[in-house]
């Protein structure tokens, strides 16, 4: 046990974030199911809306970030040291520090629920409502305080994560051979370190306004509830890609793998990352659209947000054009990785209406945003986490995952999720707005939403299945090997799973996939057109 | 029924379009997308045996450019059209036309104001001729007021003043809700706009404005004011609205209580009466423990608010 | 320390510090869009602000000498660290026995949060400097750098442009 709590391998630490990850998503998948159960029917009065805002607003900040950004932490932790062939990560006491503070953090935000009453006012929680005067009870003020301890584990495994990728590359691997994966989590890491010191700011505004009746967003006495808006989301846009990027770059390392082809296009997909990354710190005035703010300022934003979907795209291009002329082998990896395409696609493009302001001063803070939101996230990153789980298990653990339960749960998932979630799209189209405990009987809503929620039940079928998937082929499973998918970056030439010292000797590096060139010396990638 | 569904009014029915543009490129481009992976994973799947890798490609320049540029085509098409929507929908924040209706969001009712001091909940008049300049408010959190069929949403912040046009092209009733979260009850807070012809609607606005109190208080009106109804419901339009609550001129005209919670009828408001947090849980009113003829009264005198 | 380490420990110092300028950015941000009335003292202000530039200037010499010269000389930084810190807290009471506080308005809150989170960095620095083994403290001198540079910014806002 000691070995555990006390651990500074990263491979340990990697771990941890993805168990804490995979507890804390069930944690919110429950939250999800509390909601959906009461928005199965019109009036239901299964809960009472207090419950239901504290469901809505512990599901959102649950996910965000006790389930999307340490998942992607956990594989860029465990991951990152073997794809650059190093043994360690730069700064292991850091790492560890990091893992602790963000899961105490959790804990600290689960624990308002033992005080009785959980945070209630969503996961961008604004103010005004979120003073004082409005909100009297304790549950924003754990919100705010477990949100900082999670912000500064974030901020210290970002940190970790960029100094290794810059120091601790193995001879011969340049910045500009790194495998899409390492690039990805890199820039991530460093939005992360742009980014989240804004949510530090926004949350020191809020408490010093309710423990210590300081006026930052109180307009009777002059301050601006508008601040915390800007503040929030000039966090909240970046984080957005912060958790979407790693997951770009996980599929970047699946489909060539399972293509059998090098991903179309490594220079187009690396710069278009940091495109985004730029881009990001641009557009967060879009979720503030239907705020009279001035028609030339959210010119300037809706143009940005537009422009974003350009290097968003390309990406979705070359993935398409990797495959294409490839010998696809359907592993379950590679079933969630091309759903992860189409998923992604659909919530790409309600992003971009969206950015067309007219139609966010319809459908923003509607069950349509809702919709957009899970397909991007869901539909996006969780998708291409299921995928790496499936291509990196073996590496974690020595066992291949069970095919055929994983065919099993990939269509129950799929299903489920495009049953849940593309009703919505209609249930905003027909004015039902969002974070709204019940409705009233209008035509269709009654029926979209049962469906929605017939939807999810069978999306978390999916969901236990995979779980017992994992659970069974940890004892159970086939003897994986050091390689068992014929991939080319360096984690496959380590064990499986890795010893304390990752690599005996650090191989030799030349191009993005040493163990192509290894595997094909007549071919070898470093001696033909890059 | 729904903005792209059912527009009723130049600014609805502009974003109805531009709507209906940004689904049609999404949609082309989902097909195209779709397609080429459908294609990919069906020509290209590996027979399975051990074979020889297939042809190394690493990338296409002229293709890659191909696939930057006819998007960047598409968004700055996309964002010409949108600036000039905007231009169209929205009101002017800054001018200096006095509002015709000032509408203020609170926790958890919407109330209009008329240039004639006629102060109203729940349900809006407005005339069908003319395109009319609101200003939204908020008394406490941060609102949004959403008509779909008639108007862009607008946001209601506390010490900010913003303007939308309210411009109905036909007569009809028209449903709204807040759309920013705004605590315990923000999914009742659903209001209507009617929209009359504009003789039908100067004389409801006259009729609003003629209501006003008896001169000496009947029984039932004497208990609303001792049990202290009245310092939260003003029964009166003309008179300045208390803001802790709704006010109750005109009750018996509406169709719903508390948002939309509850129909109107006496059994809901014999609920209200005996338990306010059983209708509409998390509101403010506190329950003033009345006996059962106090409430038989006092059911008596809402019902005559006409 | 070899190299490597020190230039990954020098590495995680820089992205630490850039994270906290973006933090501190955005509180003197809303300090300055307030543009709240102040009443400071300039005199007092100033006092600090030489306190804390002696300390860097003692700073730097405590990275160039070696062992007992470079242990006195960090007594002699954190000594004057403590000494803003105390001026600081002098400066505070000030305030508060005239009725600005947290709570009062808009100067209040905006300047009590900005300085007091500086001085928790400060007193936080001072910590590092007194625990920090001697291979680590021309990293830990970045951090006290920073943080002194940081109330210049904040000076200057907060004391000289604000009173104009």
């Amino acid at each position: 046990m000691s070995a555990w709590l006390c651990a500074i391998d990263h491979k340990r630490i990697g771990i941890l974030y993805m168990l804490s990850a995979l507890l804390f998503f069930l944690a919110g998948g429950m939250e999800a199911m509390v909601m959906r159960a009461q928005l199965a029917a019109p009036n239901l009065k299964l809960i009472t809306p207090e419950i239901y805002n504290q469901m809505f607003t512990m599901h959102g900040t649950t996910m965000i970030f006790l389930v999307a950004m340490p998942i992607l932490t956990g594989f860029g932790v465990y991951m990152v040291p073997l794809m650059i062939g190093a043994n360690e990560m730069a700064l292991p006491r850091l790492g560890s520090l990091s893992f602790w503070l963000q899961f105490f953090g959790g804990v600290l935000l689960y624990f308002s629920f033992a005080t009785g009453a959980a945070p209630d006012a969503g996961w961008f929680s604004y103010a005004p409502l979120t003073e004082e005067a409005f909100s009297p009870g304790t549950g924003l003020d754990y919100w705010a305080l477990a949100l900082l301890m999670i912000t500064g584990g974030s901020v210290g495994s970002a940190i970790n994560l960029i100094v290794t990728i810059a120091t601790a590359r193995a001879p011969g691997m340049t910045m500009r051979l790194v495998p899409l994966f390492v690039w990805t989590t890199l820039v991530a890491s460093v939005m992360i370190v742009f980014a989240l010191p804004a949510l530090a700011a926004s949350l020191v505004m809020l408490l010093s306004d309710r423990l210590l009746h300081a006026h930052f967003l109180d307009s009777s006495q002059g301050g601006a509830p508008l601040l915390w808006q800007h503040y929030f989301w000039i966090f909240g846009h970046p984080e957005v890609y912060i958790v979407v990027l790693p997951a770009f770059g996980m599929i970047s390392e699946i489909i060539p793998v399972f293509s059998r082809k090098p991903i179309f296009g490594y220079p187009f997909v690396a710069t278009s990352t940091v495109a985004i990354a730029f881009l990001s710190y641009g557009v967060w005035a879009h979720h503030m659209f239907a705020v009279a703010l001035g028609r030339n300022f959210l010119a300037v934003f809706a143009a940005a947000s537009m422009l974003i979907a350009v290097p968003t795209g390309m990406k979705i291009f070359s993935w398409v054009a990797t495959m294409w002329g490839g010998a696809i082998r359907f592993t379950t990896a590679m079933l969630f990785a091309v759903a992860f395409l189409l998923e992604f696609t659909v919530g790409g493009l309600s992003g971009v209406a969206f950015a067309a302001v007219p139609v966010d001063w319809q459908m923003t803070d509607t069950y349509f945003v809702v919709a957009h939101i899970h397909y991007v996230l869901f539909g996006g990153t969780v998708f291409a986490v299921l995928a790496a789980v499936h291509y990196w298990f073996p590496k974690l653990s020595g066992r291949l995952l069970d095919e055929k339960l994983g065919r099993w749960s990939f269509w129950l998932i799929v299903l489920g999720f495009n049953n849940t979630f593309f009703v919505q799209h209609f249930l905003g189209l027909l004015g039902m707005p969002r974070r709204v405990y019940t409705y009233p009987d209008l035509p269709w809503f009654g029926t979209l939403n049962l469906f929605s929620t017939v939807g999810a039940a069978v999306l978390v079928f999916g969901i236990l299945l995979f779980c017992a998937n994992i659970a069974m082929s940890l004892f159970f499973g086939t003897q994986a090997g050091d390689d068992p998918w014929n991939a080319w970056t360096l984690e496959w030439a380590a064990p499986s799973p890795p010893l304390l010292q990752n690599f005996a000797e650090i191989p030799e590096v030349r191009s993005r996939r040493p163990l192509w060139d290894r595997k094909h010396p007549e071919a070898p990638d470093w001696m033909g057109a890059q | 029924m729904g903005p792209l569904f059912s527009p009723h009014s130049p600014q609805a029915q502009s974003i109805a379009g531009v709507f209906s543009l940004v689904l049609a490129i999404a949609a082309v481009v989902f097909l195209v997308v779709a397609a080429a992976v459908v294609y990919s994973v069906v020509r290209y799947r590996s027979s399975g045996l051990a074979t020889a890798e297939p042809r190394q490609i690493f990338g296409s320049r002229s293709l890659e450019i191909l696939w930057t540029v006819v998007p960047l085509l598409i968004v700055t098409g996309l964002f010409i059209v949108t600036v000039r929507a905007m231009v169209l929908i929205d009101a002017p924040q800054n001018s200096t036309r006095p509002p015709d209706l000032v509408i203020t969001g609170h926790q958890w009712w919407w109330e209009a104001r008329y240039p004639n001091g006629v102060v109203v909940p729940w349900e809006i008049h407005i005339p069908t001729s003319r395109r009319l300049l609101a200003r939204i408010e908020s008394a406490d959190v941060i609102h949004d007021f959403w008509v779909p069929d008639l108007a862009r949403k607008m946001d209601a912040v506390p010490g900010r003043w913003s303007y939308i046009w309210l411009d109905a092209d036909t007569p009809g009733t028209y449903s709204g809700s807040c759309s920013e979260f705004c605590g315990a009850q923000h999914a009742w807070m659903r209001f209507r706009v009617i929209a009359e012809p504009e003789h039908d609607f100067e004389t409801w606005l006259k009729n609003e404005a003629r209501g006003t109190p008896n001169e000496v208080p009947g029984t039932e009106e004497r208990l609303f004011i001792d049990k202290g109804c009245a310092n939260c419901h003003s029964v009166a339009v003309l008179a300045p609205s208390s803001g802790k609550g709704p006010s109750l001129a005109g009750l018996m005209t509406r169709e719903f209580l508390g948002g939309g919670i509850l129909r109107n009828t006496p059994e809901n408001l014999m609920l209200w009466l005996t338990d306010p947090q059983a209708a509409k849980p998390g509101n403010r009113m506190p329950n003033t423990l009345l006996t059962a003829e106090e409430r038989r009264l006092l059911l008596i005198y809402l019902e005559s608010l006409r | 320390m070899t190299g490597k380490v020190r230039q990954r420990a020098q590495l995680g110092m820089a992205m630490f510090l850039l994270a906290e300028g973006v933090f501190f950015f955005l509180l003197i941000l809303a300090f300055v869009y307030f543009r709240a009335p102040a009443n400071l003292s300039l005199q007092a202000g100033s006092i600090n602000t030489a306190l804390l530039l002696a300390s860097s200037v003692s700073m730097w010499r405590a990275t160039v000498y070696k062992s007992a010269g470079s242990r006195l000389w960090l007594a002699v930084t954190i000594a004057f660290g403590a000494a803003f810190l105390i001026g600081q807290a002098i400066e505070s009471l000030r305030l508060i026995r005239n009725g600005v506080t947290m709570s009062q308005g808009l100067f209040g809150t905006t300047f009590f949060t900005l300085t007091g989170i500086h001085a928790l960095h400060v007193f936080a620095g001072l910590v590092g400097l007194a625990i920090v083994p001697a291979t680590g403290l021309r990293i830990m001198a970045f951090y006290w750098y920073f943080f002194i540079i940081l109330w210049l910014a904040i000076f200057l806002v907060v004391y000289v442009w604000s009173a104009r």
